[in-house]
């Protein structure tokens, strides 16, 4: 587990969540595990934050759930984007380039 | 989210729960699977595997809560929950549930009957379509006063432009039939065809008038009010086309008036149509000629100005035509609303008594409340463990606090709901108790209104009283809780307090209430008793409407009441009679007087005054004194010596101690229709038993020759007035077998006056009222006591044996119920001396009122010594048994009860 652990605003869990379904569809371990992978460890999702945000997505219409088998053959939940998760996931990245973009102006000017 | 995403997750949330809990249940093994699997990869042993993947998970169970709470139905979910729980703990604490259920009922009941009536008094917009473009059409006449137009005046202004619709209204008087001996009279009013259709009202039942009904011939139509439907004919639902016998005429009923015209048209049962040629010659008088109201609905396009520009018109037409005062006649245009936002003091009295309904209502469902919220205090403690428990598992307060305040909620509800039902099942007995408040002038209907005002201020009580014990049984230390050993109830003194206040409170209301009761009944006793001037008792009242058709001239009419006199004073057990138009307690007529004195020290005056008819030997058979001059002789018939006698008060207030003997009165306007006064009578009541005094002018009957009077029959002995009254009819009949008699008493006359018809309701309501609030106060009183006791058994143990005396223990228990009481006592005595400053005192003027204080001042002290003391004896009774139950303990068993 890394020393910081940072805490993850809803927003930016629900778009770290899209970002790692973006290519291929994942179980929830499967989920929290790409997540530290992509942010380089800096973000470990508990199953206490996860699911939660993972159920929520559902019911909002931009992941969608099935059943399936894991790689040991164990049966788990797997989720993938839907096309509004799509461009969620779009407007999403947009807007969080456009705030960090000037957030990181403002810090830089004297 | 879009619409159908949301309902999809709503139905899945609602009815597959069971399905999307294993669901969720079975991912999350999943994934703690997955993690151990991980685990072993990584190389550790199968146990340890899972044991890391298990605490890596966390608890199973709060991540299911959390998932459930991030759902959008989250809230519904938990309520669904918390209903699910509250009706399981009520069906296995029946008593406590059915107490609690039974209190609220009782007093939302009683709000909802009053809210009926004052919704249908005070806020209810009247019923009639477009009410701004209705209007009224008065007459001022010489004497400068507004009037009720005469029928000629009516059929000009029916024919004016400015009114799509103009219809009239005439009075009559009805006698209806009960059985064979028996008749009413019932007030009706003659209306045109287009009466209902110019205010824009539909009837109840049956149809409306058609023009054709106001031939003479087609006339035999009546249509009922809501009242009289429900009361005289116990709403029959087969009303319509149904013939009955009014005045000895065979009618149809076509129709039934809705509940909300009541208060319009003023205890009027009977509309029957006007046939307008033989009501302007035979119609009733009113303020000494006959009358037509007229109300009028303005065309789309013309304005109140226009209409009032041609109404001059139409005026100017009039006066020339003489049917108007040629000097000052005007015609006046109103809007119609205008009448019902200056209500006469007849009404204002009504309304104000039930306004104090409405606040003792209200008090009483306070006092319910209190009493509910007290058992629930009561109940928060027995659940202290229980909801320690959940606590220690982590539930938040505020999900505590949620829970209970949804039974709390639940239980008022149901106790609202309640309430409804009862008051909906006994609509026509509240009505019958209650709406005499406001002189029958609305019927009490509950409907979707009170319905929907009750369960909001069920609510709004709901959530007043049962916030304080929710969050009060909430406030555990669930450490202390838990770990105590004992079974027994136990409450700081945070909840001792909090239960004391609410009786105290109920004991303040209940103060209030008994003071209030006491003061109206103190009243209505000295009105009952008040001196009328006149003696009631052993006298008859005979009453009759003379038909214009066959007594058109005045011989006829003087032939008849002479004859009827005769007769009445030959029968045996007469002592006296006397026959006036209008009898005591029945009012009088009030028109504008002209006082011409031959005294040099009083100067003429005009004034509006009230006078009647009365006949010889009137004031005898009544035992009124004269006090000057001489009473009217069978002499006073011929209309060259126009006579008058006037009472005591006339000649106090114009005369100012000299003797108006001799002196002249006149209608004002009308100088040749001057007549002498010939004597003085003492004052008596004509309207109300405790009016204040008035001037009177008294007219010979034989010279005035109403269309409608009434005898007074004086008979020997009490014993003789049945025999007398059964003989009645026998008498009369010869000398008109058509006429109709309406018999009563004058003691019943007295009883049905205006202001103890008004009184009665209200303080009966009180009463109830007031002995609700004893019962729950005694309840509630035994409640808390009984709990005081159980709590401090173990104390009374030790003091027992230590050596305290029975009547000390009973004492202790005792002083401690007392104490609470007369704290609420006196707070309630002082907040009675603010409130009953709303009830009037002083002068009542000639209105009945159901709250005028009379004969008691608003501080008597008999009244409020007498309330506490009923009070405080009350909290002594209800604290009695367990104050027995306490000198009853057996020191061993207190000593170790736990």
């Amino acid at each position: 587990m890394p020393s910081d652990q940072t805490n993850l605003l809803l927003g930016t869990l629900d778009m770290l969540i899209l970002k790692s379904l973006a290519l291929t569809e994942l179980h929830g371990l499967g989920i929290s595990r790409r997540i530290s992978q992509i942010t380089k460890g800096t973000f470990d999702v508990k199953p206490g934050s996860l699911f939660p945000a993972l159920h929520r997505m559902e019911e909002q219409g931009w992941l969608a759930a099935s059943w399936g088998e894991s790689e040991n053959n164990r049966r788990a939940k797997y989720y993938k984007l839907t096309a509004a998760g799509r461009r969620q996931l779009n407007s999403e990245t947009k807007r969080w380039s456009r705030i960090s973009l000037a957030i990181a102006r403002a810090l830089e000017s004297n | 989210m879009s619409l159908f995403t949301r309902l999809a997750a709503l139905k899945r949330n609602l009815f597959r729960r069971k399905q999307t809990e294993a669901d969720l249940d079975a991912e999350l093994r999943s994934y703690t699977d997955l993690l151990t699997d991980e685990n072993r990869a990584r190389g550790l042993a199968p146990d340890e595997a899972r044991r890391k993947a298990q605490i890596d998970s966390g608890g199973l169970e709060q991540v299911k809560e959390a998932v459930r709470e991030s759902r959008p139905t989250a809230f519904l979910d938990s309520l669904s929950q918390d209903l699910r729980y509250a009706l399981r703990l009520f069906r296995k604490s029946p008593a406590f549930t059915a107490a609690a259920i039974l209190t609220l009922a009782l007093g939302m009941g009683a709000n909802a009957a009053v809210f009926s009536l004052v919704d249908s008094v005070f806020f209810r917009a009247l019923p009639f379509a477009d009410i701004n473009r209705l209007v009224h059409v008065w007459a001022i006449n010489s004497d400068g006063d507004v009037h009720t137009p005469s029928p000629s005046q009516y059929e000009s202004v029916r024919d004016s432009q400015s009114f799509e619709q103009v219809a009239g209204m005439g009075w009559a008087e009805f006698f209806y039939g009960v059985n064979d001996s028996v008749t009413q009279t019932l007030a009706g009013q003659l209306v045109t065809s287009n009466w209902l259709s110019t205010l824009g009202v539909q009837p109840a039942i049956g149809r409306d008038f058609l023009p054709q009904d106001q031939f003479p011939g087609h006339d035999a139509v009546v249509m009922l009010s809501y009242r009289c439907w429900r009361t005289r004919f116990q709403s029959d639902a087969h009303i319509a086309g149904r013939q009955i016998v009014l005045s000895r005429r065979l009618v149809t009923v076509i129709g039934v008036l809705p509940p909300s015209l009541e208060p319009y048209y003023d205890g009027s049962e009977i509309f029957a149509p006007l046939v307008l040629k033989s009501y302007a010659t035979n119609g009733p008088l009113r303020d000494g000629s006959i009358r037509v109201q007229i109300v009028a609905r303005l065309k789309p396009e013309v304005s109140l100005a226009q209409a009032r520009a041609e109404t001059e018109l139409i005026a100017e037409h009039l006066r020339s035509a003489n049917l108007l005062d040629p000097r000052s006649g005007r015609l006046v245009v109103d809007d119609f609303s205008e009448a019902f936002r200056n209500p006469g003091p007849t009404m204002q009295n009504a309304r104000r008594g039930l306004a104090m309904m409405a606040v003792a209502a209200g008090l009483v469902l306070l006092i319910a409340c209190a009493n509910v919220a007290s058992l629930l205090l009561a109940r928060g403690i027995k659940r202290q463990k229980e909801i320690a428990v959940r606590a220690a598992i982590g539930c938040s307060r505020a999900r505590l606090v949620r829970q209970l305040l949804c039974e709390n909620t639940l239980l008022f509800l149901a106790g609202g709901v309640l309430g409804l039902i009862f008051a909906r099942w006994s609509e026509d007995l509240l009505d019958a108790a209650m709406s005499g408040i406001v002189s029958n002038t609305t019927y009490l209907h509950i409907d979707l209104r009170t319905a929907l005002a009750s369960l909001a201020i069920c609510l709004f009580s709901a959530l007043l009283f049962g916030t304080i014990p929710a969050s009060q049984a909430t406030r555990v230390a669930p450490n202390n809780t838990l770990k105590e050993s004992t079974s027994s109830v136990t409450s700081g003194p945070r909840q001792q307090r909090s239960r004391n206040l609410l009786i105290a409170f109920q004991m303040a209301l209940g103060m209030v209430l008994l003071v209030t009761f006491g003061l109206l009944f103190r009243s209505f006793r000295h009105v009952e008793s008040a001196s009328l001037g006149y003696d009631p008792r052993n006298v008859l009242t005979v009453a009759t409407r003379i038909p214009s058709s066959r007594y058109a001239s005045g011989t006829d009419r003087a032939q008849l009441l002479q004859a009827a006199l005769d007769r009445l004073r030959l029968m045996p057990a007469v002592d006296s009679v006397g026959i006036a138009d209008s009898l005591p307690m029945s009012g009088a007529d009030g028109a504008h007087f002209r006082i011409d004195s031959v005294l040099p020290q009083v100067s003429p005056v005009e004034d509006k005054i009230s006078f009647l008819s009365v006949s010889d030997g009137y004031f005898s058979a009544l035992r009124v004194p004269m006090l000057a001059g001489r009473a009217f002789r069978q002499s006073d018939r011929d209309l060259a010596a126009p006579v008058a006698i006037v009472n005591q008060t006339f000649a106090k207030q114009y005369f100012h101690g000299a003797s108006p003997v001799g002196s002249f009165v006149a209608f004002a306007g009308t100088p040749a229709s001057k007549r002498e006064i010939v004597g003085v009578v003492s004052d008596f009541r004509q309207r109300n038993p405790e009016e204040d005094l008035r001037p009177l002018i008294y007219f010979p009957i034989s010279q005035t020759l109403p269309p409608g009077w009434s005898a007074a029959i004086r008979v020997r002995a009490p014993g003789d007035l049945a025999t007398t009254a059964q003989s009645i009819p026998d008498w009369l009949r010869p000398i008109d077998p058509s006429l109709d008699w309406e018999i009563g008493t004058m003691d019943r006359q007295v009883h049905d006056s205006e202001s103890l018809t008004l009184r009665r309701p209200i303080i009966t309501l009180f009463a109830g009222f007031g002995g609700l609030a004893l019962i729950l106060a005694i309840v509630g009183i035994f409640g808390v006591t009984s709990y005081f006791v159980a709590e401090r058994t173990r104390e009374i143990g030790i003091r027992v044996s230590l050596g305290a005396a029975r009547g000390e223990i009973a004492r202790l228990v005792l002083h401690q119920a007392s104490k609470v009481a007369l704290a609420g006592i006196a707070i309630g005595s002082f907040v009675a001396v603010v409130l009953t400053r709303f009830l009037p005192d002083g002068s009542i003027g000639w209105s009945g009122s159901g709250i005028f204080l009379y004969g008691v001042s608003r501080l008597d002290a008999f009244t409020y010594i007498l309330s506490a003391a009923l009070l405080l004896l009350a909290s002594l009774l209800a604290s009695w048994l367990p104050a027995r139950r306490a000198t009853k303990l057996d020191p061993m068993v207190a000593l170790r009860h736990e």
